[in-house]
């Protein structure tokens, strides 16, 4: 089995406005021992699914570059000890540009990382401010010329859109600096507001306002029109690159592909089974795997619809056909009929137009039902 | 065993609702010792839950009391608790027919009021020696000599002596009980005639089947006896006969004249045990049937569905189960276009159905969805064929109706005076027409009205009380029917018709009626992928249009780090939701939106 690996580092140095995932201000002191039972679980996963080598490696968080370059020199090194990477794997390291410290982006380049992914989010400083990020625009453009210098040539952005406040000039003026910088790769998403963040009480006192189901709707597609007229392919819903740029690490997630994640809060997809792990104590204590359930044949033609329509070239009706019967096919093609305007197909694929992937939830709902009883 | 004739007393209490009926009952049950104290749960005879929490008795129930009297005689009392509303008139009616005696129980704060009329003057019908009874003597507002004399003047009792109690206190019940031995006469009857029982209710029970209550006229009827039920014609054998105690049966082997109680045949199907029916012995049959019997009609239909479609099996046992107690409510299977199979069911009346419905959800755990109610219409055809129509979907096409006529109610509504406007006002606006108008004492008015029952079950009810605060009392009864401009009216989902939507309604109130299901409609339907053309139509002419915008964005953004839960969650959320929305052509319709349409306008 080679699957891509992810390993979530839960660290941050201060938590952003928007945050609800699982990240931990003020506990880096715990990173060694934290390294460590990361280090033991691929072990455990490495023998139980007799893992050869890696298709990917992303170090995610929280925010992998507060680590010191020990730290994540012992993480890299036991990582591709335990799981050597094939000769063309992604090898990708997330960074905030608030963090960087001299010297260790070298390090990373040197343990073999060979994408960088920079959470860049705004250019605008009263949308950083309002996100409670620790870093302004210009930390990001230095930042990305520090990964140049490193030897870092394929370089990512995460881009906010549909923020409050925000307007068509703003994220076209975000997006042309990143570009202006040189990004191979961008990743730009729609704010999700969560629940018990910093951001959610602004909004629901009134302080602050989202865009409307219309002016979100304006941003997203003001997002792709400018990166498309500067060649950046949309290949899924929220992310561009140049072309041979596409993420393959992102890419797993929306094809199906086994995935194993490590450290506290991951999650797996490995042999047809989805597991996940517990939070930071849980997991120092040893605890893993503490959800986890089997996805049948019926789930995984659900999931394929559910995952794979995010991706701008959708999903393959032949092997659906091949996998679930010729009926499913039918019935989908069908269904692509009902929603045109919103689905084509074209040669054997099945996609969500630019109108379909705005209504991507409404539309595979539709899709799903379709198959539901047959 | 059996008392001797002049000790026993059937009687029965009637009053308006809340004037404190089921709580003098529970004294009476505790006074006589039927019940001890600490057996005791508030309102014993109203078992149900829903009778409890709303304050009213659906089902007539009978309880024995032995009652040792002043003078030293041993009595036994036979109570009969009838239902108090409007919707079971005929079923309180057979109920009285089974007694002698009735109390009548007025508020002292409330005075007269329409049911407690209604209730008076069912009593008088049957000849019962009527005890008016004033409760609630120890709240501060009480004024039992005002009511006396509006008793005296309205309905023309001697109110001297009248027991003046409160039931919640338990003061004055040895008075009651005292005044029923003295005044309620003894029942008639020879027990060595042939049999005729009138039935007044019907139970089931698991272990006894169908279960008749029972007021034995003449004859005796006894374990072993095969009996016939005259109306229906069925016979069975009994297998069990006795005296109502609380909470359960005091079989006694055999039942005569006189006597309250039950019989139990081994009887399956509750409807051949009809109220109002007779039931006789098979080798000696009486020569004719108790009088005043009718055979159940359900003034009200409505349509019930299952939210899911899943659970149509359930929702047929369910009512198959409520009806085994309950013989006056009927259904049968019906499709619909838009929400698939269901049933089309009668009731007594709006209560009834609210009723029924509140049952099914509640001790069967379904979710409905229910259409419009309508009542029953009668079609004139031009080939002169005349048809009854309980479902606007089974009207026939216009130009084979020649006319159609509605049922028109006699509809009494007691007011405080100030009130006089406001309700003349909505039974203008309901199409009423003005009968009479009369003063009554405590500065009320009593209102005579002809009402077109379509219009009752509409929002008459509701509305009445929030205009009159809860002042105005109202009680009606069927009167006749009357030719009248009516039309149905269609709902449109993008063009097509949903035939759950449409309603039969009088061509003055459609427009108004067309506009709000359309604003209703537009606010329970969720938006969808396409733009949604909601109209209002008689016969092919729209009468009223809004619009359900299409979804403009909906989509999530991110997954963190190949955590996919939450799209999987969004989307068995969605799933789920779809299964409890209805496809109307190509439209989503939510089992709430069906129901929306009911709910009154404001």
């Amino acid at each position: 089995m080679t699957p891509a690996v992810y390993v979530h580092i839960p660290f941050c140095a201060k938590k952003c406005a928007y945050c609800d995932f699982v990240s931990y201000p003020g506990r880096l002191n715990e990173a060694d021992k934290y390294i460590s039972r990361v280090l033991d679980e691929a072990r455990e996963r490495k023998q139980e699914y007799g893992i050869q080598n890696i298709y990917s490696l992303y170090l995610g968080g929280g925010t992998p570059s507060l680590l010191t370059a020990d730290q994540l020199s012992r993480l890299t090194d036991g990582l591709t000890r335990l799981f050597p990477p094939l000769p063309d794997a992604e090898i990708t390291l997330e960074a905030n540009p608030g963090t960087l410290k001299p010297g260790f982006l070298k390090t990373a380049r040197s343990l073999g990382f060979n994408r960088l992914s920079l959470g860049v989010q705004a250019k605008q400083g009263r949308l950083l401010e309002m996100l409670g990020r620790i870093h302004c625009f210009d930390d990001a453009a230095e930042a990305v010329e520090q990964a140049r210098e490193a030897g870092f040539d394929n370089i990512s952005c995460d881009v906010m859109n549909e923020l409050p406040g925000q307007t068509e000039e703003d994220i076209t003026e975000t997006l042309t600096a990143v570009m202006s910088l040189g990004a191979k790769h961008i990743s730009c998403y729609g704010l999700i507001l969560e629940e018990g963040t910093p951001l959610f009480q602004r909004v629901s006192s009134g302080e602050l306002r989202l865009p409307d189901e219309e002016q979100a709707r304006r941003l997203n597609l003001c997002a792709a029109d400018v990166l498309e007229k500067h060649g950046y392919q949309r290949y899924e819903i929220s992310n561009y690159a140049l072309p041979g740029r596409e993420s393959r690490h992102n890419i797993v997630y929306w094809t199906g592909g086994d995935y194993l994640g490590l450290g506290c809060a991951a999650h797996s997809f490995m042999d047809s089974e989805r597991f996940s792990n517990p939070v930071l104590d849980e997991y120092l204590k040893g605890n893993t795997r503490t959800e986890a359930y089997r996805v049948d044949e019926k789930g995984k033609l659900e999931e394929t619809i559910l995952l794979g329509t995010r991706m701008v070239r959708g999903i393959s009706l032949s092997d659906i056909a091949a996998c679930y019967g010729i009926q499913t096919e039918q019935v989908l093609q069908h269904k692509a009929q009902e929603l045109k305007g919103l689905v084509s197909i074209d040669e054997k694929r099945l996609s969500l137009t630019r109108e379909g992937l705005l209504l991507h939830s409404a539309v595979v709902t539709e899709l799903v039902n379709a198959i539901e009883d047959l | 065993m059996a008392t001797q004739l002049d000790k026993i007393r059937n009687f029965c209490i009637i009053a308006h609702i809340d004037h404190g009926k089921s709580t003098l009952a529970d004294r009476l049950l505790e006074k006589t010792g039927v019940m001890a104290l600490r057996d005791m749960t508030d309102q014993v005879l109203d078992s149900m839950e829903l009778e409890r929490e709303r304050g009213i008795t659906i089902k007539s129930k009978a309880v024995r009391m032995p009652y040792k009297a002043k003078d030293g005689q041993e009595y036994e009392l036979n109570l009969i608790d009838t239902p108090g509303h409007v919707d079971f008139t005929y079923e309180v009616s057979r109920a009285l027919a089974a007694c002698e005696g009735a109390i009548l129980v007025v508020d002292a704060t409330q005075g007269i009021e329409a049911q407690t009329l209604a209730n008076v003057y069912l009593a008088l019908d049957h000849d019962l020696e009527i005890l008016p009874v004033i409760n609630k003597i120890d709240l501060p507002s009480a004024q039992p000599e005002v009511v006396k004399k509006e008793i005296e003047d309205e309905i023309g009792l001697d109110t001297e002596g009248c027991p003046l109690i409160s039931a919640k206190q338990g003061v004055g019940i040895d008075e009651v009980l005292e005044q029923i031995v003295d005044k309620v006469p003894a029942p008639k009857g020879d027990a060595s005639s042939p049999l005729q029982a009138l039935i007044f209710d019907s139970y089931y029970d698991n272990y006894r089947g169908a279960i008749s209550s029972v007021r034995i006229k003449q004859g005796t009827v006894k374990v072993g006896d095969r009996i016939r039920m005259m109306a229906c014609g069925k016979e069975f054998d009994v297998t069990e006969c006795g005296a109502f105690i609380p909470g359960g049966y005091q079989p006694t082997g055999e039942l005569t004249a006189g006597d309250v109680g039950y019989i139990a045949a081994s009887i399956k199907d509750i409807a051949d045990i009809r109220v109002g029916d007779t039931i006789t012995g098979a080798l000696n049959p009486a020569s004719q049937a108790l009088p005043g019997y009718k055979p159940v009609q359900p003034m009200v239909f409505c349509g019930i569905y299952p939210a899911d479609g899943a659970d149509y099996e359930t929702l047929k046992d369910a009512l198959e189960r409520l009806r085994l107690n309950d013989a006056s409510l009927s259904f049968e299977p019906e499709t619909s276009v838009a929400l698939g199979y269901g049933f089309r069911c009668g009731f007594l009346g709006l209560l009834h159905m609210e009723i029924i419905q509140e049952r099914l959800e509640r001790e069967f755990d379904l979710d409905l969805v229910t259409t419009a109610p309508s009542v029953v219409y009668h079609v004139k055809k031009t080939d002169g064929e005349m048809v009854s129509i309980d479902n606007p979907t089974n009207l026939p096409p216009i130009n084979e109706i020649e006319h159609m006529e509605e049922p028109f109610v006699d509809a009494h509504v007691i007011t405080p005076a100030d009130y006089t406007g406001a309700i003349m006002e909505l039974c203008q606006e309901k199409r009423g027409i003005f009968r009479d108008m009369k003063y009554i004492d405590g500065g009320r008015v009593s209102l005579s009205y002809d009402l077109p029952l379509n219009e009752v079950i509409y929002d008459f009810f509701d509305t009445l009380k929030s205009r009159t605060r809860g002042y105005a009392s109202f009680d009606y009864e069927l009167k006749d029917y009357v030719e009248s401009d009516l039309v149905k009216l269609d709902m449109l989902l993008n063009g097509e018709p949903c035939d759950a939507l449409s309603i039969i309604v009088h061509r003055d109130r459609a427009y108004a009626r067309g506009r709000s299901i359309a604003e209703k409609l537009r606010d329970a339907i969720p938006r969808q992928l396409f733009e949604i053309p909601i109209q209002a139509a008689i016969g092919g002419k729209i009468i009223a249009r809004e619009t359900v915008k299409a979804l403009r964005k909906d989509v999530l953004a991110k997954c963190y780090g190949g955590d996919i839960t939450r799209k999987k969650k969004l989307l068995e959320k969605q799933k789920e939701g779809k299964k409890r929305m209805r496809q109307v052509g190509s439209v989503q319709v939510p089992s709430e939106a069906f129901m929306a349409v009911l709910k009154m306008d404001t």
